[in-house]
């Protein structure tokens, strides 16, 4: 591990690393939820540390997790042409899967591409909530710290997009 | 499926729609080409790259960069906020051309050819003043008051009327068609015009002379291009002449402004006007090839 020149000593290096640790997946996945693309994830999620480090004295614990969720938000909001995001979400691996693997490939290759039609419909801001939530779990209470928005909003923005998922997939099945 | 989702989705069973749901909670974020600490070194590399640049800068006390940050905006803020305030709208006429302008009020103006006027952009409602130079005619909304103030100081305070003003240099000629305007100068009490009256307080005139105004109409004559001209010295019709064909004039072997004119042109046709204008004077008139000068002989 290299150590960065500059003002910053030792001690900020550990919190910096340790909050690399705690939060290179999560702002990875929302940067994918964004862009669809996992390269681009990888740059964002450098831009967004690089400017925690050059406000590493600023951030407070309390509010390094909305801090960095904004930053991600930003970056991609200025950065990056908005495109049609198209996702390539891989299954979870079950070992206790006791169906044939050829039917599963086939069954997740269907639900890849039905999620992908229903998704496509959904508005960019209750999308990510909503990947937010299925994906990596979140609570309600924890994605709305994370965006700096009320759990009101989430709620509005989680039933917007149940609703048209709801409306997409069983008109399609 | 939590309780609230069951709520948003009305109690209604869906089984396929939660199998789906279900299904959405097993995928996952492909994973990252380069990895985790991949990532990691690059952000390390950014980071020196960064702070070897800044290292070289001369740190300044943080207090201080503040200050004159803050000092900096609130000097930008109260420059833009002061211009923007007494910052003043312009509209201008070109030589051969005439505009119409609609004021905040809904108030009408057509400008005549080589005229302008300028009002503040902002506080029309405690600061009702228009600068006038050249001619104009206001069509104001009945109720509405301001001001027009021209060279010399000769103002008009207008109550919702149409009237026609022109303030060329030491001309300045009032005519109302509509309603009633009060015109005032330093020199004479305020005049109030009704419909019909009109008035010519240029600088040469001693008194004020009183102009006859067609009060059949409620428009002066020039708005549809015919300009009279009743015992106008020549020089002013000339002026007239070169305003609106935006052509300059160049006389010789006598004098304009010694002799008068009773007559009229009308904006449509060069020749035509100037036929009008030169046969009955017994001048001569010579357009140039590209007809931006005309040379006016006895």
């Amino acid at each position: 591990m290299t150590l960065p020149v500059g003002n910053h000593s030792k001690e900020d290096l550990a919190k910096f690393r340790s909050i690399f640790d705690l939060y290179y997946e999560t702002i990875r996945s929302f940067a994918y939820y964004k862009t669809g693309d996992v390269d681009l994830a990888d740059d964002i999620v450098q831009e967004v540390f690089l400017k925690l480090w050059s406000n590493l004295k600023d951030v407070k614990e309390e509010t390094v997790k909305a801090f960095l969720y904004t930053i991600a938000s930003n970056t991609i909001k200025n950065h990056f042409k908005h495109q049609k995001v198209v996702y390539n979400f891989q299954k979870q691996d079950q070992n206790n899967n006791t169906e044939d693997e050829a039917d599963s490939n086939l069954q997740q290759e269907e639900l890849n591409r039905k999620l992908q039609d229903a998704l496509a419909e959904i508005p960019e801001k209750a999308r990510e909530v909503f990947l937010m939530n299925r994906i990596e779990g979140l609570t309600y209470a924890d994605i709305a710290e994370r965006l700096g928005l009320s759990v009101k909003a989430i709620e509005k923005r989680m039933s917007e997009a149940l609703s048209i998922l709801r409306s997409r997939i069983s008109y399609k099945i | 499926m939590s309780k609230k989702e069951r709520e948003i989705l009305n109690g209604n069973s869906d089984s396929d729609f939660e199998r789906f749901l279900e299904s959405t909670s097993k995928l996952k974020v492909p994973s990252s080409n380069l990895g985790k600490e991949a990532v990691w070194d690059k952000l390390m590399q950014s980071i020196e790259q960064e702070s070897t640049k800044k290292t070289k800068v001369a740190s300044i006390s943080p207090l201080i960069v503040r200050l004159s940050v803050a000092a900096t905006l609130t000097a930008i803020f109260t420059i833009a906020t002061l211009s923007y305030k007494y910052s003043t709208l312009e509209f201008v006429s070109q030589k051969g051309s005439t505009a119409n302008i609609v004021l905040p009020d809904s108030s009408a103006i057509i400008l005549n050819a080589d005229s302008r006027i300028e009002y503040r952009r902002f506080g029309w409602l405690s600061d009702r003043e228009i600068k006038l130079n050249g001619e104009a005619y206001f069509s104001v909304k009945h109720g509405n008051r301001f001001s027009v103030l021209t060279e010399f100081n000769r103002n008009i305070i207008v109550t919702g009327t149409k009237f026609n003003v022109f303030a060329r240099g030491a001309q300045f000629e009032v005519k109302c068609f509509e309603g009633s305007v009060r015109v005032e100068t330093p020199k004479t009490k305020s005049i109030t015009l009704s419909k019909g009256k009109g008035i010519n307080l240029s600088v040469k005139c001693e008194s004020p002379q009183p102009i006859e105004v067609d009060s059949t109409s409620t428009t002066p004559k020039w708005i549809a291009g015919d300009y009279y001209f009743n015992n106008s010295p020549l020089s002013e019709v000339l002026d007239e002449l070169s305003r609106q064909f935006n052509v300059s004039i160049n006389f010789q072997g006598f004098k304009p402004e010694a002799r008068n004119y009773t007559g009229f042109f009308k904006r449509k046709n060069l020749t035509q006007a100037l036929d009008l204008v030169c046969i009955p004077m017994g001048l001569t008139y010579q357009i140039s090839s590209d007809s931006t000068s005309i040379k006016i002989k006895k």
